[in-house]
């Protein structure tokens, strides 16, 4: 986890300013709802189930800004902060009021796909935290092609959970895009699954401190509240209904096949071992 | 017109209010009832999330102008009528329609480019495309008019009756929104404002008086294979508005 002088600066002074929300995203199947159930145990934090407001907002305010130019200035008075401000409004908007519904001082925003949208994001929400979880690809791959997810509009499994490459494919976009915003400015935090999962405490110590917030042993009680969004997270809800544990860390040693890990490593393997994952 | 009303700012294209919109559905459809059953953000909350920057944009501009009423012009308006409806009930909506084929012959030849593939927008040089669009915006407005007590807040008007009897129309539309006559209306090429906004496609014309040679120009300037395009998409459509031969 890596973030600049600046922005820590910023963030340690975050404290108290509960409308300041905070991005979570990621690949899907990296822990990002486990993560969630963690946070929204926390006194002072609601984590709500998956909304993909956010990102959407952001990537249209990107167009719009790039096609409207300064025409907004020159004729309403209003430059490009103001379209940011009126960008940032819906986002910022419903987000405080969930936390309002939760009586709780901070929110964050968990989508994957807000990785893709960090750079806009920080752009329209310069004080906010932006977390990457990251996970093993193989790992990755091996949680994706167990599901059935299908495009709804032609039946077929979405290609993520067709096929390695897909699989991969997928993995590595959200891993590049979170790489590409990763600049010290950005102050993007990277929390990985495998330490959540090993050391909890250690992992979300730094998010914490610099929203002025402690580490609580009731996060670890996540799994007492898994049933909240149950008919949403169904796809994760085993892993929610019990205490952290290891068990789903090296997956992929069991449930790819040996062609398909020889496949992840001729595609991915140079990606994955510039992570810190050790190859075969 | 508008804007040389004393009371009424109404300045360039602002092209976000479709923008806004269409977020809005697009937020309410897929995550609406996750919002109010889990995060407790009621229908009525959702929307003012997306209505209340708008608004303030607008009004900050109306306050810029000394104005006490403040109009958006955008074409792309007319596509989300009915959700304009829903995120601003009191706001009146006007609906501008013209001959279809004058349509499709002025929009020819523009200048205006895709920016998602950087290629001349297809209906500034397809005349069929060009005859969609029309049908498709003309059928939008008029969507309004299943909405019980829609003359309240929706109103339309005909370009050809504003450029021949335009006193008697623009009395009308005042008369819908609630305005007294000015006669600076009549004389809006000569506001001094009229070229504050920037890259219209119309800014010469309405720089002059009203001039009536742009009434029935697809005669001129389509040839007979285009207008038999035109028509075989927008005749139905013409010949319900009365558009005639």
């Amino acid at each position: 986890m890596a973030i600049s002088r600046a922005m820590e600066s910023t963030l340690s002074a975050l404290g108290g300013k509960s409308n300041v929300p905070i991005f979570l995203g990621g690949a899907y199947r990296s822990g990002l709802t486990l993560l969630r159930a963690i946070l929204d145990s926390h006194p002072e934090i609601a984590c709500p189930p998956d909304l993909a407001i956010a990102p959407t907002i952001a990537l249209q305010w990107e167009q719009v800004n790039r096609v409207l130019g300064d025409n907004l200035a020159l004729n309403y008075g209003t430059d490009r902060s103001g379209l940011r401000a009126a960008f940032a409004a819906p986002i910022r908007d419903i987000l405080a009021s969930a936390a309002r519904t939760a009586r709780k001082r901070f929110i964050a925003d968990k989508s994957p796909a807000n990785v893709f949208a960090f750079p806009q994001l920080r752009k329209l929400f310069p004080e906010s935290p932006l977390v990457h979880v990251l996970r093993d690809g193989r790992d990755v791959a091996a949680s994706l092609l167990a599901l059935q997810w299908r495009d709804p509009r032609t039946g077929n499994l979405l290609p993520m959970c067709a096929s390695i490459a897909g699989a991969g494919g997928h993995w590595k976009a959200a891993v590049m895009q979170a790489a590409l915003a990763n600049l010290p400015e950005n102050g993007i935090f990277v929390i990985r699954y495998e330490q959540l999962v090993r050391e909890p405490e250690a992992a979300l110590t730094p998010l914490l401190h610099a929203l002025g917030l402690q580490f609580e042993q009731g996060m670890l009680r996540f799994h007492a509240h898994a049933r909240d969004y149950i008919e949403l997270e169904s796809c994760s809800l085993p892993l929610l209904l019990q205490p952290l544990d290891g068990s789903r860390i090296g997956r992929w040693k069991r449930d790819l096949s040996a062609a398909q890990q020889r496949e992840w490593e001729r595609e991915f393997g140079q990606l994955q071992s510039s992570l810190g994952y050790v190859l075969g | 017109m508008l804007d040389s009303h004393p009371e009424v700012a109404c300045g360039s294209e602002l092209r976000l209010v479709h923008v806004f919109a269409n977020l809005w559905r697009n937020v309410r459809d897929t995550r609406g009832a996750v919002l109010e059953e889990y995060c407790g953000v009621s229908a009525t909350e959702l929307k003012s999330c997306f209505a209340a920057p708008l608004e303030e944009i607008l009004d900050r501009y109306r306050l810029s102008q000394g104005k006490t009423r403040v109009a958006e012009k955008t074409p792309a308006n007319v596509t989300v009528f009915p959700l304009l409806h829903e995120l601003f009930p009191s706001s009146p909506l006007i609906h501008i329609i013209r001959d279809g084929r004058d349509v499709v012959a002025s929009l020819q030849g523009m200048p205006w480019i895709d920016e998602r593939n950087g290629r001349p927008m297809d209906i500034v040089n397809d005349v069929a495309a060009a005859a969609h669009t029309w049908v498709d915006c003309v059928r939008a407005g008029q969507s309004m008019r299943g909405i019980p007590g829609y003359a309240n807040y929706y109103c339309e008007i005909r370009y050809e009756a504003l450029i021949q009897e335009p006193a008697s129309v623009l009395r009308g539309l005042l008369g819908f929104l609630g305005l007294p006559w000015s006669d600076s209306m009549l004389e809006f090429h000569r506001n001094p404002r009229i070229f504050g906004g920037t890259e219209e496609s119309s800014a010469r014309q309405v720089a002059m008086p009203l001039y009536r040679s742009a009434v029935g120009r697809w005669r001129r300037d389509l040839n007979a294979e285009q207008i038999s395009a035109v028509m075989s998409v927008a005749g139905p459509l013409l010949a319900e508005l009365g558009y005639g031969h």
